[in-house]
């Protein structure tokens, strides 16, 4: 169900972010969604956040996926949520989570501070870094999001402890990028409509042959579940209190590698519709499309997850796989 | 795009409650049934098995108690339906009638009908066979030529439907028919509720590919139908129909099918030597996962009186694309050193009965072209 606040929510960003999808990072939008409180909206209200439901705190960075835009806005989300957890306190400012070691760290070279996680005593130590301009070394994903390298510098001693598996946690971390990519196939799909619609060849819109009609009614299929994957996602990261890891993380891998299958199959479908103007640099369906292609397999490859849902259906299964299905169904919130 | 919406379902402890109940029944009723057997999904026919589900209230579950159902939501209906598929449960003697006959006759028939038959379709002793498809008319339904005339006694009914599943068992058919002038494509069609023990109709079987009999073609001659024999009204049969076709295109049914086989490969797995290559294994669960949360989308849609034609649609088609791909990412992750007999009886049981996935209930491309009408396309 819609409440009112997630219309008002999905409409105050539409109005944010229409329009201003570019290849990095914007600091004047950047101010713009930090002045509408997106990047701490997961947080209860007594450590500033507006205590928004996941699935309404989440909502700004769909649309912001949809529109392109290349902002820290659910890097920052998290990494507050993390920070809270373990006591750290509000973070302003882009921040984003990023695990210790070789991992690219998404706007790297514009956050204020990083969130830097490593395994502890099965547990995630974090320890804030507010590393020097000089010590990132650029670089960017598929899409021209940056995504870069911090340069090793002393091992920091954890501050604080968070009491979360670290699969868990970077479960929690692919479901931004889950939700990213429905917002994104959703975009993709909107777009291919409309020019299906306009554009004509053989003296009638594409969109009146049958064959380009089966190819957008399969891009609606993969649209459909991914969306219903990310929600699915959401929904259980919001139970993970109540509910438990054991239901969250098979949830969030398989909502990432559902929406990654969707991405493949819509970016495809998107080009193949769109024709030569789609593989355009000056046609606004790259900076989607290639979204999908690198945030597929950012926060845990494909193949990651596939591995990781794999062996949990084959740990799961002594009665069957059944049972551990129904198992991961949602409850309400309390 | 004008896509529908599939808000989530969440669970309560009642449906929790519900759903422990089921499993327990079926642990105890299906230990003696193998997986080969169990393969057959939903064209595995119990009488008895049938009856015992009637006598349990987990037939007609929709139904109004006044015609012997039950008055619970779709949703409870999807949780029984979806225990008794993932168990691999003879379901076929009530299928048709629990699905989408007694959903019809609710809604179009009169009250004597309602009367006499859905009781006993929630009793589970009352099974019905489909009459849509004949032998030039398949997709294009509105080509159908079977003809009720009516006569001063009431109708008589001549033409011949094909691909009835378990005709031979039925007790009812519910046939589309003609019976007045098309005034256009889709003009003078009606439902016609054909008593199977009538004279004048002649039921012989029709093999499918593993040389199983459950199809049938039905031919009617001359039968002699009573005036009350109509099902809904007259001339209304194309929309009446693409709503039988509507609650035949909705539930888990459309994912379901090749379950046992899903079952089968994670037991033999565990005896793999080796290591396996299962990403395409968690790719399969992660579809799995998503198409349940779905369709139980769908079923809360229909608890709460919508009509969502299209989401069902968009389910049944990465359903039926979902259980033929078990078999074969079945035979990709599974080394044959690790199979056994009953692993080969189920994979070629599923193997073999894959193409109709996609074509029973409304065929791949009939789906697709629904869904490009909802976006607007056609």
């Amino acid at each position: 169900m819609d409440s009112s606040t997630y219309s008002m929510v999905l409409e105050t960003s539409e109005k944010l972010f229409a329009g201003r999808g570019g290849e990095g990072f914007d600091p004047a939008l950047w101010s713009a969604a930090e002045e509408a409180g997106f990047p701490l909206a997961l947080l209860s209200e007594e450590h500033g956040g507006f205590g928004f439901s996941a699935r309404e705190a989440f909502a700004p960075v769909r649309v912001a996926a949809a529109c392109a835009v290349a902002l820290p806005l659910g890097e920052t989300l998290l990494a507050n949520w993390v920070a809270s957890q373990a006591g750290l306190g509000t973070l302003d400012g882009p921040v984003a989570l990023a695990w210790s070691g070789v991992e690219a760290v998404p706007f790297g070279r514009h956050l204020r501070r990083v969130v830097c996680l490593s395994e502890l005593d099965g547990g995630v130590g974090l320890s804030l870094l507010h590393p020097a301009a000089e010590l990132w070394h650029p670089g960017t994903n598929h899409a021209g999001e940056e995504r870069d390298m911090l340069i090793a510098t002393e091992p920091v001693a954890p501050q604080a402890r968070v009491a979360m598996s670290p699969v868990a946690l970077r479960a929690v971390m692919s479901t931004l990028r889950t939700v990213q990519m429905a917002g994104a196939i959703e975009a993709v799909a909107d777009m291919c409509l409309r020019y299906c619609n306009e554009r004509e060849q053989f003296g009638r819109p594409l969109g009146k042959f049958q064959a380009i009609q089966h190819q957008l009614a399969i891009l609606a299929t993969h649209s459909c579940a991914a969306t219903v994957a990310a929600d699915m996602a959401v929904a259980a990261f919001e139970t993970l209190a109540t509910q438990g890891e054991e239901v969250f993380i098979p949830t969030a891998a398989a909502a990432k590698l559902r929406a990654a299958e969707a991405a493949t199959a819509a970016a495809s479908i998107a080009h193949q519709v769109h024709g030569a103007i789609g593989f355009s640099e000056e046609y606004p369906l790259h900076p989607l499309t290639r979204r999908l292609w690198s945030w597929r397999d950012e926060d845990g490859s494909e193949s990651q997850w596939a591995a990781y849902l794999a062996n949990w259906a084959q740990t799961h299964s002594e009665r069957g796989l059944w049972p551990a299905l129904t198992a991961c169904d949602l409850a309400k919130v309390a | 795009m004008a896509l529908p919406t599939f808000p989530l379902e969440t669970k309560t402890p009642a449906q929790e409650a519900l759903r422990d109940e089921v499993r327990a029944f079926l642990a105890e009723a299906l230990s003696d049934l193998p997986a080969r057997e169990r393969a057959r999904s939903w064209t595995g026919f119990d009488a008895d098995f049938s009856k015992k589900l009637g006598e349990r209230g987990w037939l007609g579950m929709t139904l109004p108690k006044e015609y012997g159902g039950h008055d619970r939501s779709a949703v409870d209906r999807h949780i029984v339906v979806e225990e008794l598929l993932a168990a691999g449960a003879p379901v076929a003697a009530h299928w048709i009638a629990d699905r989408q006959s007694a959903p019809l006759i609710l809604r179009h028939g009169t009250e004597e009908q309602r009367r006499t038959i859905l009781p006993r379709i929630a009793a589970g002793t009352c099974f019905f066979g489909i009459g849509m498809s004949e032998a030039g008319s398949g997709s294009d339904l509105a080509s159908a030529r079977t003809r009720a005339e009516r006569t001063a006694d009431g109708y008589v009914l001549n033409g011949t439907k094909l691909w009835t599943t378990y005709a031979h068992k039925a007790h009812y058919m519910i046939v589309f028919c003609r019976t007045g002038q098309a005034e256009s494509r889709y003009g003078g069609f009606s439902q016609v509720l054909v008593d199977m023990s009538l004279p004048g109709i002649s039921v012989s079987p029709v093999l499918d590919i593993a040389g199983e009999h459950h199809f049938n073609e039905v031919s009617f001659d001359n039968v002699l139908l009573p005036p009350d024999a109509l099902l809904g009204k007259e001339g209304d049969g194309w929309a009446q129909v693409m709503s039988e076709l509507a609650f035949e295109r909705s539930g888990p049914d459309r994912f379901l099918s090749s379950f046992v086989l899903v079952d089968e490969l994670l037991r033999c797995l565990k005896r793999m030597p080796g290591p396996a290559e299962t990403s395409d294994l968690g790719r399969m669960v992660a579809r799995l996962m998503v198409l349940r949360q779905m369709s139980l989308s769908v079923a809360g849609r229909l608890a709460r009186g919508e009509q969502p034609v299209l989401a069902a649609a968009i389910v049944k088609d990465l359903g039926a694309l979902f259980e033929q791909d078990v078999p074969e990412i079945a035979r990709r992750v599974l080394r044959e050193d690790a199979s056994d007999l009953e692993y080969a009886a189920v994979f070629r049981r599923i193997l073999l009965a894959a193409p109709s996935f996609s074509l029973r209930g409304g065929t791949r491309e009939i789906l697709r072209g629904i869904i490009a009408r909802g976006l607007g396309l056609r």
